[in-house]
């Protein structure tokens, strides 16, 4: 076991169905923002995993796959270089209600409504919070609380 | 410098509850709130935009109860404790689903800095943002105390147009 291990690669594996394509991973230490690109193009969103990482960098290893909200980041052991040398997965991004710009993925979305309670979803006829970008929460939340002090002033000066 | 990294959270005020209020009456906009948190924490955690020529609004983090961001931190970063909701910075994976989960855009990510939301400056007696506020918008208090005082400011400039309108009506 000693000896050969050290010339093991350590793999990659990233599974399609669980990764739901959000900043984790990429975002980690600078080190792994090297290793693991993320790009957002329009309304994709297109994630690059290498698919080895030379044994030394085990702690990276390690780091990545304890940061991934969704477990779907393993690494097992291989003497050979996979056939790619890395793999990309793409995501379809939501768009602002209010001002269309893409802000998060599908598959963000659907991970964070189902951790939120229903009362606090809050889904009515008009777009719900959910649907606009941080941007324009603050914007429709300031828009709100400046239109009631205009309210309550014009009574004030009645 | 920026020092609210993985230090334990010793809250010298136990645990009262207290929050931060804004008065809109008052808000000038003139950003001192927003100066005072970027000095003590290398980047601001409360915005100040004005709405056409209406009004100035403050936005921060409003310490939800049942708060989204902590009921999607998959790391443990965030965290619902009483009345506050707690970050601690040296969980945090910077996957950025707080910032799309929390209703009112109070999360932050700096793609070259870390997550930024209000945690009420646990270890310090009274905010900066609050110390600094000229005209005392921002209040400080917990839900009783503070709404106490945003009524009884309510009230005094009723009293004050009522007063006002009488000297017109003898004028
Ligand atoms: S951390 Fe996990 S879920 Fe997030 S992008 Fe990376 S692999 Fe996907
Ligand atoms: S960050 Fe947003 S969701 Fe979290 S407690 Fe503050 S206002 Fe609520
Ligand atoms: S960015 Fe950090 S604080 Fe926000 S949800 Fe992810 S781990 Fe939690």
């Amino acid at each position: 076991m000693t000896g050969t291990e050290e010339r093991l690669l350590r793999v990659l594996v990233v599974d399609e169905d669980e990764c739901i394509g959000c900043r984790a991973c990429s975002n980690l230490w600078p080190e792994i923002s090297a290793a693991v690109g993320l790009s957002d193009r329009g309304a994709k969103r297109t994630i690059r995993f290498p698919s080895f990482l030379e044994e030394f960098e085990a702690r990276i290893a390690e780091a990545l796959a304890e940061a991934c909200p969704t477990g779907a980041i393993t690494f097992g052991l291989a003497d050979e270089l996979p056939g790619e040398d890395s793999l990309a997965l793409t995501f379809e991004m939501v768009r602002c209600r209010i001002c269309g710009r893409p802000f998060a993925t599908k598959k963000e979305m659907e991970y964070i409504r189902d951790r939120l309670p229903e009362p606090v979803q809050a889904r009515g006829s008009a777009a719900s919070w959910m649907d606009l970008c941080t941007g324009c929460r603050q914007a429709v939340g300031r828009n709100a609380a400046a239109r009631e002090l205009i309210v309550a002033r014009s009574w004030a000066r009645r | 410098m920026v020092d609210d990294g993985d230090a334990a959270r010793v809250s010298l005020r136990g645990f009262d509850e207290l929050e931060i209020y804004v008065d809109l009456w008052r808000c000038i906009f003139c950003h001192a709130c927003e100066v005072a948190c970027e000095r003590v924490h290398g980047s601001s955690r409360i915005s100040v935009e004005a709405v056409k020529d209406w009004a100035s609004v403050p936005v921060s983090c409003h310490h939800c109860e049942a708060a989204p961001c902590a009921l999607v931190c998959p790391s443990g970063a965030l965290t619902q404790e009483e009345a506050e909701v707690a970050f601690e910075a040296g969980k945090c994976t910077r996957c950025g689903l707080c910032i799309i989960a929390c209703p009112f855009g109070a999360v932050d990510l700096d793609p070259a800095a870390m997550v930024q939301k209000c945690d009420l400056c646990p270890e310090r007696e009274v905010p900066p943002c609050i110390l600094t506020c000229p005209t005392e918008a921002l209040v400080f208090g917990d839900r009783f105390e503070a709404t106490e005082e945003l009524r009884k400011r309510a009230a005094s400039r009723i009293a004050q147009s009522y007063a006002a309108s009488v000297g017109r009506e003898r004028a």
